[in-house]
């Protein structure tokens, strides 16, 4: 099970891309797709998931270019958009059952899957109503159902934890911990804590182009010794804001506590402390690179 | 798993999507009002200085082609909306990404835009029972005699009229307001085009079948008929009119053959709508977009985590009332930036044209004679006062503001009623 996307370009316009030359090899486990809000990640998504046509480069699944032939992905595909949205007037038995016929799945085995995913997203109890009146964390979770109707082997979920409260979204993470096993996830996301617990392997794009893919162990070794904690008087934040990137700040009674990323030790009396993934993840965003000021 | 369970479970979910909506409601209204005006006789089918008399033939005739006429228009309107909702709810998307085809959604959409028509055409169909009901001057209740015209006649311009909303919404330009107002125009040229050329390949709404088989029939009736045929506003009392038995007309399968055509040009509307139809791909996102111009923050090295160079300045004001003006203002931009700027540089002209046309129409009435008609209240004006009731109609243009009356004279000259007329 292997997904391959080789020099992908999305060109909108003229001077507007979507994606410039994006090159990642995708194998079982859980991908995390991080990066700022417009970076690309979402028109990503949407050409893996065959809705939007590439104007460059390829995508493979197992040896098969889905842009030609979008079927072989298509019939093992999960796809939680997004912007997922709902018919209102329709029950949640009712549009998981449209949704299940729109993917193949046959009456008796859509049926038994409805059951288990809407226990498995704590909507049973709820089946009947009208979606019209659910919240925005309910749609989500049935957004999450439908996207498992059909057992995927790849499953793209676009934002997923939006609008879940914190115990649903624990309870997704440990779900998708779950299915990562025998398939591939792509969980594109610019919530960092979402990746931390379940990505197998991380990858960074920024302005349409692929910034780096490697594990979270090599993000982490990568920003190893480029954290600094830093106790400073608070009148001096302003000053120190705008000479170093700092991640992170924290009230104490003798001041301000940093975190910064820098090479070297940003002043006096910083030490060196361990990067947490999103130390990594700001780091590789926001590095300073040529042509940008 | 069959096609055919996916093609049921998508209609399934889209019709009941859409019957449950309250604006269905505004729909069924409208029927039963086009219903009730056929019922009253405000609408009727019209030969001249004959008529049918109010038999089951007749009347299913004539609540078929009023449902084949005017249904098409606004149940066109009515039903134009189901890829459109996929769209705009997002649900496009995620069906994009199944293995369901182009043909099979496409056709899904324009079965169930045909079911909600075809909900509509019984509702007159029942309405053409409560007529005989009510009615009713010769023969029984027959409804084998009654409904044939719906079948025949109002279905096989229903599911033209859905697929043609589906195609209209494949259709990039079509889409929106354009579509529209092309629909309007279309709608107009569907209905004169057969009559005008006497060809029956492209009688969708079966008007052009009716009236040859009907004007056919009443010539052997009546040798003087003058081939006179409308379909609409009542023009002079029924019982002025001479009653003619008609006994309807006999579907041979050669006229099944005629009505059985539109079908065909559903097949190819549906091709058509399939190979301009995007899958709900988008052209650029807009947020994506709007981010890649305004976006030099991304990858800009330490700006992202430093804050903007700006501290905004406390308020010295009492934010105590809500000001209606800059409101008022407000609503009105976001009114006016809803639509293009050529809408509104149309809407402009036709305005300018409308006034140029109240003048034409307004000033002459103050120097008409004296002599009056039926005016638009429906009362006829005797000599300086009105008479509640039935009247006859002298006016040579019944239904409006005669404007000669001391009651309706008034009215014209008041700005807005020739305006609303032009």
């Amino acid at each position: 099970m292997q997904l391959v996307i080789d020099y992908l370009s999305k060109q909108y316009a003229r001077n507007i891309w979507g994606l410039r030359d994006v090159s990642l090899s995708v194998r079982a486990g859980v991908l995390g797709l991080l990066g700022p809000n417009g970076a690309g990640k979402s028109t990503l998504m949407r050409i893996l998931a065959t809705i939007t046509r590439p104007t460059g480069g390829s995508v493979s699944w197992n040896g098969t270019d889905i842009v030609r032939s979008p079927d072989c992905v298509r019939t093992v595909l999960g796809y939680l958009p997004q912007d997922f949205g709902v018919y209102p007037q329709l029950t949640a038995q009712e549009f998981l059952e449209y949704l299940a016929a729109a993917k193949g799945l046959d009456a008796p085995t859509a049926r038994r899957r409805i059951d288990d995913l809407l226990q498995m997203v704590n909507l049973d109890g709820v089946r009947d109503q009208r979606l019209g009146g659910f919240s925005g964390g309910m749609r989500q979770r049935v957004g999450i159902a439908q996207a498992l109707l059909n057992d995927p082997r790849l499953l793209i979920v676009d934002e997923p934890t939006a609008g879940l409260d914190p115990e649903e979204r624990v309870r997704f993470r440990n779900l998708l911990s779950d299915l990562s096993g025998e398939r591939i996830v792509i969980l594109s996301t610019h919530i960092v804590s979402d990746v931390e617990a379940v990505a197998t392997d991380l990858a960074i794009v920024v302005r349409g182009r692929l910034v780096r893919q490697a594990t979270p162990e090599a993000f982490l070794h990568a920003t190893a010794g480029r954290v600094w904690e830093w106790l400073i008087p608070s009148e001096e934040l302003p000053a120190v804001r705008s000479r170093f990137r700092i991640t992170g700040t924290l009230r104490k009674p003798e001041g301000m506590l940093l975190r910064v990323l820098a090479a070297t030790a940003p002043g006096a009396g910083a030490r060196p402390v361990e990067p947490t993934l999103e130390d990594a993840y700001l780091d590789a965003v926001t590095a300073p690179t040529a042509g940008n000021p | 798993m069959s096609a055919c369970r996916t093609l049921f479970n998508l209609i399934r979910a889209d019709v009941l999507e859409r019957t449950r909506r309250r604006s269905f409601l505004v729909i069924v209204a409208a029927t039963l009002l086009l219903g009730y005006l056929v019922v009253n006789g405000t609408i009727g089918l019209h030969l001249g200085r004959y008529r049918g008399v109010m038999n089951a033939t007749w009347i299913g005739l004539m609540m078929a082609l009023c449902g084949t006429t005017f249904v098409s228009l606004f149940g066109f309107y009515a039903v134009k909306n189901a890829v459109a909702r996929d769209r705009q709810t997002g649900v496009g998307q995620v069906l994009a990404g199944t293995p369901i085809g182009k043909v099979p959604y496409l056709a899904a959409k324009a079965l169930s835009n045909f079911l909600v028509l075809a909900v509509v055409i019984a509702l007159l169909a029942l309405a053409a029972i409560l007529l005989l009901l009510i009615r009713r001057e010769a023969g029984t209740v027959d409804v084998q005699a009654l409904l044939p015209p719906f079948l025949f006649l109002a279905l096989p311009a229903m599911f033209f009229t859905a697929a043609l909303a589906v195609f209209f919404e494949s259709m990039p330009g079509l889409r929106g307001g354009l579509g529209n107002i092309a629909f309007f125009f279309l709608w107009i040229f569907l209905l004169i085009l057969p009559l005008a050329t006497r060809s029956l390949w492209t009688d969708v709404t079966g008007v052009r079948l009716a009236m040859d088989r009907l004007q056919t029939d009443i010539r052997a009736l009546a040798p003087d008929y003058d081939g006179h045929f409308t379909l609409g506003i009542e023009n002079g009392a029924p019982h002025d009119k001479i009653p003619l038995r008609w006994r309807g007309m006999d579907w041979t399968a050669r006229d099944i053959g005629w009505r059985l055509l539109p079908l065909g040009w559903v097949v190819a509307l549906i091709a058509c709508a399939a190979l301009v139809f995007d899958r709900f791909d988008v052209k650029a996102p807009r947020r994506e977009e709007s981010a890649r111009r305004l976006g030099r923050w991304a990858g800009s090295g330490n700006g992202l985590l430093k804050p903007p160079d700006l501290a905004l300045r406390l308020l010295a004001v009492v934010l105590d009332r809500t000001r209606f003006g800059r409101m008022l203002l407000a609503e009105l931009r976001l009114m006016l930036q809803a639509l293009p700027w050529w809408w509104h540089a149309v809407a402009l002209t036709l305005w300018v044209f409308t006034l140029s046309r109240i003048r034409r129409t307004a000033g002459p009435h103050s120097s008409h004679a004296s002599a009056c008609g039926r005016c638009f209240s429906g009362r006829r004006w005797e000599r300086g006062k009105f008479a509640s009731g039935p009247g006859r109609c002298f006016s040579p243009a019944p239904g409006r503001w005669c404007g000669n009356c001391p009651r309706c004279g008034p009215r014209v000259r008041w700005w807005p009623v020739p305006w609303f007329r032009a």
